[in-house]
């Protein structure tokens, strides 16, 4: 795994784009991650794997947004990345996890080629107030072995929007 | 982590099994995992660290299975896997992941030396439909660092069908 150091000196020889990029977001070994302005709430009493579930919008009010204990809320990072070389990973802060946030429902290994802003899956424990701009994840870079001729190039690329499922574009393949 | 084009290399050279395998499935650094029709659910009020807990078997039907908040699904790949002088890491996908819907609970981390199907414990946010060998999560491998004289000879190892958990055998518990 990449040393804070080496984030830092594969920024400035393009190996890894972070944009925006602040030295003060470096960790040992991480770089943290800030929250966009706007949530995702989905809408539909059941979802659906082979379908587009319905979505509303919830802009984050600068006073903050209370987070409800059994909702599914999509956000996006306000970094936007690329990763040709290194395989990112990402995961919530420590400092998230002890107020019983979590920030992604998967393991948060990304592929070689993801090109977009993260899409945060946040749910919480007990209520709790977000704010927008707020430190709430971290990335985490991993040297890849072998030939990386298989790239990542699938729905979710190049968007900076927060990104729903898009699951159903995978069905009758 | 090993580059897809490496995992294929690593199956060529017998120390990475995937069966059934397709190169479909391989991904920029992952190989895509698909879910069998069949889950497994807890059937006892409280759940109990000491002993087996009573469980029924659900078949997934063509149409899909609707899951439910508040519950534990414990389902399978329909792959076997075997790993040999790799550390294997199982990991949800986005797809799934960006509905709430969860396919491990620890790390997922497997250990060098493991083989069998791998069990998923699904949970999700919202009820959710789900189909049967729909891609369900992907498995990424690391190299391991050091000698390999410990490997995984644990009680899972072999298994086929979802296989609830056997923390009972434990030491603690079982003298």
């Amino acid at each position: 795994m990449l040393t804070g150091e080496e984030i830092i000196k594969a920024v400035e020889n393009g190996d890894i784009l972070i944009e925006p990029f602040d030295k003060n977001n470096v960790n040992p070994n991480s770089y943290n991650l800030t929250l966009g302005d706007e949530l995702l709430v989905y809408t539909d009493d059941v979802l659906d794997c082979k379908k587009k579930n319905e979505t509303r919008k919830i802009k984050i009010p600068d006073e903050g947004y209370i987070l409800s204990p059994n909702t599914l809320y999509l956000v996006s990072t306000r970094e936007y990345t690329e990763n040709e070389v290194y395989v990112p990973q990402i995961s919530g802060r420590s400092s998230i996890g002890r107020i019983g946030l979590t920030v992604h429902a998967s393991c948060g290994c990304g592929a070689i080629g993801f090109k977009g802003t993260w899409t945060l899956q946040v749910s919480c424990v007990t209520p709790t107030k977000i704010y927008k701009g707020m430190q709430i994840g971290q990335i985490y870079y991993f040297p890849l072995i072998g030939n990386s001729n298989i790239r990542y190039d699938g729905h979710y690329n190049n968007k900076r929007e927060i990104k729903t499922s898009m699951f159903y574009e995978q069905f009758d393949k | 982590m090993l580059s897809g084009e490496e995992i294929i290399n690593q199956i060529k050279e017998g120390n990475i099994v995937i069966e059934p395998f397709d190169e479909k499935c391989v991904g920029a650094n992952s190989y895509y995992l698909h879910l069998k029709d069949e889950l497994v659910i807890y059937e006892e009020d409280v759940l109990e660290c000491k002993k087996p807990n009573k469980t029924r078997e659900v078949t997934i039907p063509e149409e899909g299975y609707i899951l439910r908040p508040g519950e534990l699904y414990l389902a399978r790949t329909v792959e076997y896997t075997e790993t040999n002088h790799f550390v294997p890491l199982l990991c949800g996908r986005f797809s799934l992941a960006s509905l709430g819907v969860t396919i491990h609970i620890t790390a997922g981390f497997g250990d060098n030396g493991f083989r069998g199907t791998w069990t998923l414990e699904i949970c999700c946010i919202k009820p959710v439909r789900i189909y049967p060998n729909m891609r369900v999560c992907q498995v990424c491998y690391f190299p391991v660092v050091g000698s390999e004289g410990i490997k995984y000879k644990g009680k899972y190892l072999g298994q086929i069908d979802a296989t609830a958990s056997r923390i009972y055998k434990d030491d603690e518990f079982s003298k």
